[in-house]
């Protein structure tokens, strides 16, 4: 495997949970956005989307359903384009530098999306050959994950088109980490998954977080957030209507879904 | 709620995108306009082979009837197969409802109803035109005509029946042979083979009709008189129609026809109620029992990962088996099989025009070459359309856009040149076609099937961006390898009839046309490339 300048990710160990890191990371911004419009033809979606995420934090992002949380994301990951604003990975200006932007991240759609002609085995060598990476570097990351997610050789030897929904999502999963992501950014990542893949998930977005990594989530289930967040932005109508961080107000922790009912309650009788 | 269920099954199997209501009375004025040319033909076709038969054979006409409606019969039961197909074991559906507080019977009634109308509805198209002309030539009484309007009604029992039947044994057929790849080409090989030896036999039938001279080729006295001792065997359409027209065996006839029909409805039904019931409360995913060692996965260039998966998606997905993977295969055989039998028919007939257009075979050649091999590239030059869903892996992967773009358009193009490269081999070794067609349509095929590709998918990003700017790539990448040759072909006329130009020249032309449309599209692509991949908008 030739050496790409570009993935400095591919040289780094793979991936594994050790909280004794954290003391070390410092608070620097690894996502920023600024001041995101986005419209789809004249209705305007996003109105101005504000958002610095730190490295080492789980960060969640919610809202009803058609808020703008996934087209947020779909900007920031680089599936749609938007109409002004500023979008920073780890430095790299998603508009200006999309190949070292996308270099960082690791994304899991809310449904789970590969090619269904290719085994799981061939989908993970592809999303890693696209990142450039390095052999070793990939070998180890393959068995972590694989024994992480528990999927057998038989099953990744299989179509990914004769796989369940749950299978389809492990698989994404896996990709969207193959290759040592400094952000892993995720939509509603936990349909379809069983109660055991759950749990695992849940110890991996603190074991990442905890490693000096970032989390970007976003779900529909107030709980997980409120268990895994470091911070929470709620957003409606277009832009981030609050922004909780939980360190400084532990109490909002338990009250989430109130603060979230009492939102779109005042929202909906103005409505009215 | 089975009426409910009914317009689930025509709107689920109709349904591919909204459209405008000026776009909607234009498509179905188009359609109709087609499907009536097609009757034309069809009518035209079988008026002037009943003529000609008629001079050879006086009961040769009833037999030819006979086995025209046989076949309509077998496409009937095909056609209907597939679909029953696609309906009955249509997991998705079964899940939506299963839930539903509706019988499985009463579930099954509506997809066989939905059959039962698709079914007829076809044959009333291919069916009832020529059962009418049979009657119109001979003056048949009005009785007649009513039976050729209920025609299709009255055989879709029988033909449903046993497409129910058929569907069961393609399911399993189609699940044995989804395990491989390789299986899955050979078989798609194997049908366009047979498709392509039907098309040939319906080609040579319709430039016999055309032709002026007789039909001994096709329809040798051995064959007539084998195919009126045979039309017995045609069960249960020799049975209908003999009761109706030769009236010799009415009573068993009639007898025959209604018990096997009966019996064809009875098994299909009660079978793939049994099937469906089972399907829907057993679905289960595939165990595989063999015992896995893992295998090292080395690790390519991001460049060699995007050719192998676009080679993957086009030579593997079963959706582009049939509408590009056989038909390449197959693109040598078809157009030999068509400029051979075209040849064959100018020579005899037209010598005369020959005269004042001395490049006239040589026209209809290139054409011929250049739309065949066209078309098939058409049907894989949408390759962003292709990727689907996946589109998301597309526009997330850290490899540029023209990178990707680059993938993409080399897979397709390198495989239509290799098979523009064969056909032209084995044209030129056949002595179909000259040396200054075949180098001809060599270059304007490269520059059509570059054009093509590179066009395709520069539309179909256009047709995904956000900016709205929609140059419906379907249509454009359609219509471009139809309206080429065309216009090459018009250009050989106006140069060789009107301006008198020598026949080097012409094909000079041709090829200077070609450059002088397709190069002005490559200024500036790199920019607008690049613009369209992230103008392109995925939806999650």
């Amino acid at each position: 495997m030739a050496d790409n300048p570009l993935n400095p990710l591919a040289k780094m160990p793979p991936f594994q949970g050790s909280k004794e890191k954290k003391e070390e990371v410092e608070r620097k911004v690894v996502l920023e956005v600024k001041d995101l419009h986005k419209s789809y033809g004249k209705k305007e979606v996003l109105k101005g989307i504000n958002l610095e995420v730190y490295q080492g934090e789980v960060f969640g992002f919610i809202g009803k359903n058609g808020a703008g949380k996934s087209t947020t994301i779909d900007c920031i990951v680089g599936l749609k384009d938007f109409n002004s604003g500023l979008i920073r990975v780890l430095g790299h200006n998603v508009k200006e530098n999309p190949i070292d932007a996308k270099m960082n991240f690791g994304y899991v759609p809310s449904e789970p999306v590969t090619y269904e002609v290719m085994t799981g085995n061939e989908y993970l060598q592809f999303v890693a050959s696209s990142y450039g990476m390095y052999q070793e570097a990939f070998d180890k990351n393959y068995e972590f994950l694989k024994n992480k997610f528990m999927i057998g050789d038989a099953d990744l030897n299989r179509k990914i088109r004769e796989y369940s929904h749950g299978m389809k999502q492990k698989v994404c999963l896996m990709a969207s980490l193959i290759h040592n992501p400094s952000i892993w950014v995720l939509d509603e990542p936990t349909v379809g998954l069983d109660i055991m893949v759950y749990q695992t998930l849940m110890d991996m977005l603190h074991d990442f977080a905890a490693n000096g990594k970032t989390v970007f989530v976003t779900s529909h289930n107030i709980d997980l957030v409120s268990r895994v967040c470091n911070r929470v932005a709620i957003i409606n109508n277009g832009v981030v209507a609050e922004l909780i961080d939980f360190s400084k107000e532990p109490l909002k922790r338990r009250n989430l879904s109130k603060i979230f009912f009492n939102m779109y309650g005042q929202e909906e009788k103005k409505e009215k | 709620m089975f009426l409910e269920l009914l317009r689930k099954e025509f709107i689920e199997k109709k349904t591919k995108e909204s459209q405008s209501t000026l776009a909607l009375i234009l498509s179905s004025l188009l359609r109709f306009l087609l499907l009536g040319c097609f009757v034309a033909l069809l009518v035209f076709v079988f008026y002037t082979l009943d003529f000609k038969i008629q001079k050879y054979s006086t009961y040769g006409t009833f037999d030819f009837l006979v086995l025209y409606l046989f076949v309509t019969a077998v496409l009937g039961v095909l056609f209907t197969m597939v679909k029953a197909r696609a309906s009955i074991f249509d997991k998705k559906d079964s899940r939506v409802t299963m839930i539903l507080p509706i019988s499985p019977s009463t579930q099954v009634f509506a997809k066989v109803v939905y059959l039962y109308i698709e079914s007829a509805l076809l044959q009333l198209l291919v069916s009832s035109p020529v059962l009418m002309t049979y009657g119109v030539i001979r003056t048949f009484i009005p009785y007649y005509h009513i039976f050729s309007l209920l025609y299709p009604f009255i055989i879709s029992f029988f033909l449903v029946g046993l497409s129910l039947l058929a569907a069961l044994v393609y399911q399993q057929f189609y699940r044995l042979i989804k395990k491989s790849d390789i299986a899955q080409i050979i078989v798609a090989s194997i049908l366009v083979i047979l498709l392509c030896y039907l098309y040939q036999f319906v080609l040579n039938l319709f430039l016999t009709a055309l032709n002026d001279s007789s039909i001994g080729g096709v329809f040798s006295p051995d064959f007539v008189n084998t195919l009126h001792k045979a039309r017995i065997y045609f069960l249960p359409v020799y049975n209908l129609i003999d009761a109706v027209i030769e009236k010799m065996n009415t009573r068993s006839d009639i007898f025959l026809f209604a018990g096997s029909s009966l019996l064809s409805l009875t098994l299909g039904v009660g079978i793939v109620s049994i099937v469906y019931y089972h399907e829907i409360k057993n679905e289960t995913y595939p165990v595989d029992n063999k015992k896995h060692e893992h295998k090292k996965l080395p690790l390519l260039t991001p460049f060699k990962a995007l050719l192998k998966k676009e080679f993957a998606i086009l030579f593997t997905d079963e959706a582009n088996l049939f509408s590009y993977t056989s038909l390449l295969i197959m693109c040598p055989f078809l157009t030999f099989a068509v400029i051979s039998s075209l040849n064959g028919i100018i020579y005899d007939n037209l010598r005369f025009y020959a005269a004042y257009f001395p490049e006239l075979v040589n026209g209809i050649n290139l054409t011929l070459v250049l739309l065949f091999v066209g078309v098939i590239n058409a049907s894989a030059s949408l390759s962003m359309t292709r990727e689907g869903k996946s589109l998301i892996v597309v526009k997330t992967i850290p490899v540029s856009p023209l990178k990707q773009i680059f993938a993409k358009l080399l897979i397709p193009f390198a495989f239509s040149e290799l098979s523009l490269f064969i056909t032209e081999i084995v044209l030129i070794s056949t002595s179909i076609i000259t040396w200054k067609v075949l180098l001809t349509s060599f270059v304007i095929g490269t520059l059509l099937l570059a054009f093509s590709n590179v066009f395709g998918i520069f539309a179909d990003m256009k047709d995904m961006s956000s900016k709205r700017r929609r140059v419906k790539a379907t249509l454009i990448n359609e219509i471009v390898p139809i309206l080429l040759p065309i216009v090459i072909f018009l250009l050989f006329f106006l140069f060789s009839v009107v301006v008198s130009l020598p026949s080097y020249s012409l094909y000079l032309i041709a090829i200077g046309f070609t450059l002088l449309i397709f190069l002005p599209f490559l200024i500036g692509l790199k920019r607008r490339y690049s613009k369209s991949f992230v103008e392109m908008e995925v939806h999650n």
